[in-house]
């Protein structure tokens, strides 16, 4: 039997007898391809899905009910956010472009065309008024939301752009790179500010905590990395997740950090002493993105099952109770997570993630 | 209908099988690469 066969059919057979004994609170269905990205609308009122099947699927993420539908690329949506002010949705593809969608209609407003391979992510600046995006062309451009047009070009990367995040303030974009690196730019005089060098294969997600202290960045290394963001400085490295780090997130109040791997976790770290606080379990395939929900309450994930799941995060640690202003947060209904159950033992990586 | 086979590591994590995690971080790079090859084959 060929291996890919046999591995399919251990697979098969292990998931028949899966218990079932984590269920995360809801499990959104309707893809039919691999599920690259999730967004939550900054309100709370939409989630945004993209996926390998050219759509995206706008949902109530209350009751998991399909709201819209987004066609018009013609390859993978590997990128979904929403603007700041709810109104806009943009999306970014392998068919070299990236879109801008009216996020009430549904109706597509702009088409951003200049970029010579697949755009990997999208993010909106906190004004909401430019967009970022970077490629596997090895470039971040930035874009005009008004009329659609590139306003500028960040180039530096010596292979594909993985993933960007603007700063709070706006002044600064952080991108990530399958160089190996994290860089970060003066978005107004468009140069390089700094190169983070630490890890040690493709960089798969980075994000701006959200008092633009620190930054994150996650990697094919297995390994999550925290930087200090006014001087570049290394302040720690989280280990624990057995696969590639697929991408990250930060709470809205900056007390948690989540993290999907294609270990198959989704994993919640408290960055008030660095420690793996909760693991999320249930996806029966690799983990593409999380996203905490604008309340802090829920995690929603993205995974090559064709699913996305939202997820009770438990009461949060005291540690991180005492930093959070939030008194009043309900106490989770039925949590889903699980206690740790590997070692957490490192291997270096020690393949290279092909390019896509 | 979309038949997804679940990854043996992701089996492995979800059914607690006890596995040194360099055994278990081989399996992931392995099904990765598998899949990765996979893919490009489509």
């Amino acid at each position: 039997m060929p291996v890919p066969m046999l591995f399919m059919a251990l697979g098969i057979a292990l998931l028949a007898v899966d218990p079932v004994a984590q269920m995360p609170r809801l499990t959104i269905k309707g893809h039919t391809k691999v599920v690259n990205a999730v967004d939550f609308s900054p309100n709370g009122k939409l989630l945004a899905s993209a996926s390998d099947d050219d759509t995206v699927r706008i949902v109530d993420p209350t009751t998991g009910h399909l709201q819209r539908t987004l066609k018009g690329h013609t390859d993978s949506v590997l990128a979904v956010v929403f603007s700041p002010d709810n109104a806009k949705i943009a999306t970014a593809s392998a068919d070299h472009t990236a879109k801008v969608w009216d996020a009430e209609s549904g109706k597509l407003l702009l088409t951003l065309t200049g970029h010579q391979d697949s755009i990997n992510s999208v993010k909106f600046s906190p004004d909401g008024e430019s967009i970022a995006t970077g490629s596997d062309d090895d470039t971040v451009k930035l874009w005009d939301v008004s009329t659609g047009k590139e306003k500028g070009e960040l180039k530096g990367h010596t292979d594909s752009v993985n993933s960007v995040a603007f700063s709070p303030d706006g002044k600064v974009l952080v991108s990530g790179s399958s160089d190996d690196t994290v860089r970060c730019w003066n978005l107004e005089t468009r140069k390089l500010i700094r190169k983070l060098k630490g890890h040690t294969d493709t960089v798969n997600s980075v994000a701006f905590s959200p008092d633009g202290s620190l930054l994150a960045s996650a990697g094919h290394d297995e390994t999550i990395r925290l930087w200090d963001a006014a001087d570049g400085s290394p302040d720690a490295t989280l280990g624990g997740h057995n696969g590639p780090v697929k991408a990250l997130a930060f709470s809205h109040d900056g007390t948690l950090l989540a993290t999907a791997s294609d270990d198959g976790a989704a994993k919640i770290w408290d960055l008030s002493d660095n420690a793996e606080a909760a693991a999320f379990q249930g996806h029966a395939d690799w983990l593409n993105d999380v996203v905490f929900s604008p309340d802090d309450t829920q995690l929603a994930t993205a995974s090559d099952d064709t699913t996305v799941k939202l997820w009770i995060i438990p009461e949060p640690k005291p540690a991180a109770a005492d930093k959070k202003n939030t008194p009043e947060k309900k106490a989770p209904e039925k949590p889903a997570v699980i206690d740790k159950k590997t070692t957490t033992e490192k291997k270096p990586t020690t393949e290279k993630k092909p390019k896509k | 209908m979309t038949l997804v086979a679940k990854p043996l590591c992701v089996c492995i994590q979800q059914h607690g099988i006890p596995i040194d995690s360099v055994t278990f971080a081989a399996f992931v790079q392995f099904e990765w690469n598998l899949k990765s090859e996979i893919s490009n084959l489509k």
